[in-house]
């Protein structure tokens, strides 16, 4: 099976525009049949792009969409390939098609949704009604509401299976709008969540919820190693870290309240006892030295989990941590480098 | 110069679940131009670091960052950082894990800092050059929470970008799309348009509202259109019919931004 990469950033780039790139998908004659078709994001500027992808979008076999080598990001916002919201609109979609196959778009990896300022219903939506099972790894969303609308994160109505994904920031302030950070729209669909962090749901809006994790209460739910912080609003309606269970699969997971279900789970952990910091606008959700969610986890190499948002090999401890991120003692962070740098951005740019 | 990527397929009508020949696959107005070259030109990565490895405090990412995020951290302490304001240029507070503030939330400023500078590589931290670390060791700073800039925003960042770079505003006004884009696309000079307008003109026909599965979720808006908005690239006015003949060869670049600007109005048709 070919691969085609396909470079994405400004004008030295095969393409300056996601929304072209992803076009360019569509025509009869390009790609050719059966290819596998890599779109590598580089951080040469700022995307402003809204980007919708189609399972059947033409000859293609696959489509995976990542940042490049060494210019993702490094688990933090702001140092790696970045997509600014700018119209309040979703920023990636994904559409049905009468295609059956699994995994045929993959996205994330590396790349970074920015939604300061900007209040989108639905932020990636997974608008794919039928079993094609969307794979979304490695993403960073962050920073959705403006406190004036709805306000969804990871949101999909389709087969899903989410990994080593990050979303935080998430506020709701209008007319009973809820504020979910990843969020089910399916009862009969199979949505895994697999060591993702969620922090900062926050609804103030009548009725409106808050949760970090809302996956629908349902057989075909699974959650596993998964870190969800604080929900929480002025609203009167729920305002959890999980929403509450009674069917779905969840297990090794760790919250900051009393909701993370499952035997193995971690309750009433807060969450900044376990990541570097939650300061607004400073977040950095890795985790830190003592934090519970270490080795906390289970074994998901079954399920597709080998490594974490930034490509660390999964379990570096006796297991699996709990989050999107693996932890490393950072005791050898003292060693003097020189001029080596990190192999995820290996040029060091000259004054421009 | 604003205008529109035109999808160019070929003439026989396919599903509509396939964009179709004339589809506005996206749009270009002032702002979204002027941000993609500013994004570009004011890139922390493109003024190296200084002696302790970090931003260089000196230059334009710096000032630019003063004018396009809404807070600054300035390491005041091993543990402790103080946030400004950059809004209302106030500072929020001092603070950090061992100093709580209570409208703050907690931050580990040493471990911040040092694990902000590096990235792990198979299973090693290496020093990380896409960091975002300002300044001299034990005073760093750092900035959160960016905020696109407007229009009114891009005319105070301008003026300082021309006199530090000597890139011109006025060179600055085409979309910088590749060379690809422009052979695998028809790219048309239009009327400037609002950033509504900008959202309408590359936006996909929905279906009528579906009932959602969950209970208590919106409603399902299908997409029944890719685009809901194109152009008959054949009946545009001012091009030969030797270069309409040229629009469909994907080695020929067709951007048409030398021309004098279309009427939206008159070229844009909704189908």
């Amino acid at each position: 099976m070919a691969t085609e990469i396909e470079t994405v950033g400004t004008s030295s780039r095969d393409y300056a525009d996601q929304e072209l790139a992803e076009a360019d998908l569509n025509n009869t004659t390009y790609p050719s049949a059966g290819t596998d078709v890599v779109h590598d994001l580089y951080n040469d500027s700022d995307f402003d792009d809204n980007v919708s992808y189609d399972f059947s979008a033409t000859n293609v076999d696959s489509v995976t969409v990542k940042a490049a080598d060494g210019e993702g990001h490094n688990g933090t916002a702001g140092t790696g390939v970045r997509n600014a919201g700018t119209n309040n609109s979703t920023i990636v979609n994904f559409e049905a098609s009468a295609v059956n196959a699994d995994d045929r778009i993959t996205y994330g990896n590396g790349i970074e949704i920015d939604q300061t300022g900007q209040g989108a219903s639905f932020v990636l939506n997974g608008d794919h009604n039928n079993n094609n099972r969307l794979v979304i790894v490695g993403l960073i969303i962050h920073s959705n509401g403006n406190n004036s609308s709805n306000c969804r994160g990871f949101s999909s109505r389709g087969v899903v299976r989410y990994k080593n994904c990050l979303g935080y920031d998430f506020l709701s302030g209008g007319s009973s709008a809820p504020a979910i950070i990843f969020e089910s729209r399916s009862s009969s669909r199979v949505e895994e969540f697999f060591n993702c962090t969620a922090d900062n749901a926050t609804a103030n809006s009548g009725s409106g919820d808050a949760y970090c994790f809302e996956h629908g209460d349902h057989a075909n739910k699974r959650l596993s190693n998964c870190l969800a912080g604080i929900a929480d609003g002025s609203s009167s309606g729920d305002h959890e870290a999980f929403e509450a269970n009674t069917s779905s699969d969840i297990d090794y997971c760790l919250s900051d309240d009393a909701t993370a279900d499952g035997g193995n789970s971690l309750v009433n952990k807060p969450i900044e006892n376990q990541v570097i910091s939650v300061t607004v606008d400073s977040e950095d959700y890795r985790l830190k030295t003592g934090a519970d969610a270490i080795d906390a986890g289970e074994d998901l190499s079954g399920s597709g989990v080998s490594d974490d948002a930034v490509g660390t090999s999964r379990p570096q401890g006796s297991a699996y941590d709990i989050g999107f991120f693996e932890f490393i003692s950072a005791a050898s962070v003292l060693r003097d480098h020189g001029v080596e740098w990190g192999a995820r951005r290996g040029v060091l740019r000259g004054v421009g | 110069m604003a205008s529109i990527a035109v999808f160019v397929g070929d003439l026989n009508p396919r599903d509509d679940h396939y964009y179709q020949d004339g589809d506005i696959i996206s749009a270009y107005n002032k702002r979204r131009i002027e941000n993609k070259h500013v994004s570009e030109i004011c890139h922390p990565w493109n003024f190296g670091f200084n002696s302790d490895g970090n931003r260089p405090d000196t230059t334009l990412a710096k000032w630019v960052c003063d004018r396009t995020y809404r807070s600054r951290f300035e390491r005041v302490s091993q543990h402790e950082v103080r946030k400004i304001d950059l809004v209302t240029g106030k500072e929020v507070g001092i603070f950090g894990h061992l100093r709580k503030n209570p409208a703050e939330r907690t931050i580990y400023v040493q471990q911040y800092i040092t694990l902000g500078k590096k990235i792990l590589v198979n299973g090693e931290w290496l020093p990380f050059a896409g960091h975002k670390i300002f300044g001299p060791e034990g005073s760093e700073f750092w900035y959160g929470g960016k905020i696109s800039p407007d229009r009114a925003k891009l005319d105070v960042l301008w003026p300082e970008i021309e006199l530090v770079t000597g890139k011109m505003r006025a060179d600055h006004q085409l979309y910088p799309h590749s060379e690809k884009e422009k052979k695998h696309f028809l790219i048309l000079p239009v009327d400037e348009m609002s950033d509504s307008e900008l959202m309408s003109l590359k936006a996909p026909e929905l279906g009528n509202p579906v009932s959602s599965e969950r209970l208590g979720k919106p409603d399902e808006y299908h997409v029944v259109k890719k685009r809901s908005k194109k152009i008959d690239r054949n009946s545009l006015d001012r091009m030969t019919q030797h270069t309409k003949n040229k629009i469909t060869d994907r080695s020929i670049p067709m951007d048409f931004r030398v021309f004098d600007s279309w009427a939206r109005a008159d070229i844009v048709i909704t189908k």
